[in-house]
């Protein structure tokens, strides 16, 4: 029975622990995640209370639903995220060195498009977008007015674009391609930063030992990244790279609180300009605690570290990082 | 096949077997065969599971039951599970007054009702079911079906969530080992998730007449 529950509740391509920590790092490689659309459209619906035996019979309980005709779905949400970042702009010392905290709104939306029967799988194309606002902010911080002009200058709107191919086994196993487009531009002038393509290929599978739920994957990720010649990276390919990651989630129902702790390893690998010859390991450690007011309202903590271990660029591309924040997320689906 | 390959693998409490005929009754034991000429009782809280080589049967708790042959199940009361892989299975289910037939592969689950028909409730399957009334209808995963009437025909339709009822059902929970059809019941959770609109608070109950059917409501009252 506790494979079926994770299977719906944790089930396919939930990285809601990571979606913000990649937020803030407008110009870094950062962790390549699966598209929150995505996300969204997967996210599975808190499970039914069935741990009581609420029918005489043995045959169990029988409550009624109301299911869609087709396969189309469509999922919209709004997320408001305030995180206290202590090293925002990922470095290792010099004058962007220092804390913040970043104001997220983001709108998200997704499409299924239709479930098509194979038997021994299901599979499930999407399409879906996102546009987030970033702001930098002094809330939580004492900066300088010079490091609040930082925040002017660094402050961004980023916009998402995927269409995806998801294959769900009934065993847990479960398979993805996405290619995902995202571009970030600077509001202060409108200037675009970084546009990326990535064309992803992901395995996932969910199980659970006791009344943990366990959520691994796998990813190999090729980043097509145009670095924009007014922007940091002067290099108009110098992003381009391609990583591979894993994560291992753990979900545990605290009472009516999801708490679910993550880690991730990724390996990146560039080889354009400056670049040429760079690598590098990232670990990041997350904590996520999910509160599910309404099927439609949730409220989130998160907090995460993250070590970035680089070689081989022109500069110096190792930093550690710390995140802590709080969101509300409003979903619909239909 | 026959009558005799089928075995009793697993038993859990109580359970009868009655030969009509002599009217003698004896303790069912596992690893015993099942014959077609006696039927088998189960008191509260006690059930049993037969095997053979196409199909796995489980006999929920205050059931009467009798396997007339590999092909047919009657069910006087209570409730069973079928769960079979072999493809084109031929499975009659008769009640004290209605009847249906299954044709294909699948995983279900039958409860009797009290106007002698009896719910038919698929988890997983890709099969049929006919009655005297309705010459054949394509089963959808999750779609609880009234059998009832004689000649049968069958009643409203009602898509129910499947994994409560996994959750909360004893035929699946009560066992010792898992269904060979687990997968398959695990996507068919995942295909009803992906379409879902909404639960209502309601549970479906017994149905006295062929007429009617018991929901129970739960959840806060409306204003009035």
């Amino acid at each position: 029975m506790k494979f079926l529950a994770t299977l719906i509740i944790s089930s396919v391509f939930l990285n809601l622990a990571y979606s913000q920590n990649n937020t803030g790092r407008r110009l870094d490689a950062g962790v390549t995640n699966s598209p929150s659309g995505l996300e969204l459209a997967t996210e599975k619906k808190k499970r039914s209370n069935g741990e009581e035996d609420l029918s005489e019979s043995d045959s169990g309980v029988q409550r009624p639903i109301s299911l869609k005709s087709g396969g189309f779905s469509a999922n919209f949400a709004y997320k408001s995220d305030l995180t206290y970042q202590d090293n925002p702009y990922a470095q290792d010392g010099g004058p962007l060195d220092f804390a913040s905290a970043l104001w997220t709104n983001s709108f998200t939306s997704s499409f299924g498009l239709g479930i098509i029967d194979m038997g021994d799988s299901i599979l499930t194309p999407y399409v879906g977008g996102s546009w987030t606002t970033n702001e930098y902010t002094s809330a939580f911080v004492d900066v300088t007015s010079a490091q609040k002009g930082v925040f002017d200058q660094q402050s961004f709107n980023s916009t998402n674009a995927f269409i995806a191919l998801l294959s769900q086994y009934g065993n847990g196993w479960s398979y993805s391609g996405i290619i995902s487009y995202n571009m970030t531009k600077l509001t202060i002038d409108d200037t675009e930063a970084l546009r990326d393509f990535t064309y992803s290929l992901k395995v996932l599978k969910s199980f659970s030992i006791d009344e943990n739920q366990f959520v691994w994957d796998a990813s190999f990720n090729i980043h097509s990244t145009d670095g924009d010649s007014q922007g940091i990276y002067k290099g108009r390919d110098e992003m381009d790279r391609f990583d591979i990651a894993s994560s291992l989630k753990i979900i545990r129902e605290l009472g009516p609180i999801d708490v679910s702790p993550k880690y991730t390893i990724q390996y990146s690998d560039y080889s354009k300009g400056a670049n040429d010859d760079r690598s590098q390991f990232l670990h990041n450690l997350s904590l996520n605690f999910n509160y599910k007011l309404t099927d439609s309202f949730l409220l989130e903590m998160n907090t995460a570290y993250t070590i970035n271990d680089s070689s081989g660029s022109d500069n110096d591309d190792d930093y550690e990082m710390f995140d802590a924040g709080a969101a509300i997320k409003l979903s619909a689906r239909f | 096949m026959h009558g005799t390959e089928s075995k009793i693998t697993f038993l859990s409490g109580t359970v009868e077997s009655i030969n009509e005929t002599n009217s003698s009754v004896d303790l069912a034991q596992t690893n015993t065969p099942i014959y077609p000429n006696l039927f088998y009782g189960t008191g509260k809280g006690s059930r049993f599971e037969v095997n053979n080589a196409s199909y796995i049967v489980r006999i929920g708790s205050l059931s009467f039951a009798r396997f007339i042959n590999d092909n047919e199940i009657y069910i006087h009361s209570g409730s069973f599970l079928f769960c079979s892989k072999y493809k084109n299975f031929h499975l009659k289910i008769s009640s004290r007054k209605s009847s249906a037939t299954f044709d294909g592969s699948g995983t279900f689950i039958v409860d009797c009702l009290e106007n002698g028909g009896f719910k038919f409730i698929p988890l997983e399957c890709d099969a049929t079911l006919s009655t005297d009334k309705h010459s054949t209808k394509k089963l959808i995963e999750g779609q609880l079906l009234l059998v009832v009437g004689s000649p049968s025909y069958l009643g409203n339709a009602y898509d129910i969530d499947i994994m409560l009822l996994l959750q909360s059902s004893r035929l699946i929970n009560n066992f010792p080992t898992a269904l060979p059809t687990f997968d398959q019941i695990g996507l068919a959770i995942y295909v009803q998730n992906l379409k879902l609109k909404g639960k209502y608070d309601a549970l479906i109950g017994d149905a006295k007449t062929e007429k009617s059917l018991q929901i129970w409501g739960f959840g806060e009252k409306p204003n009035q």
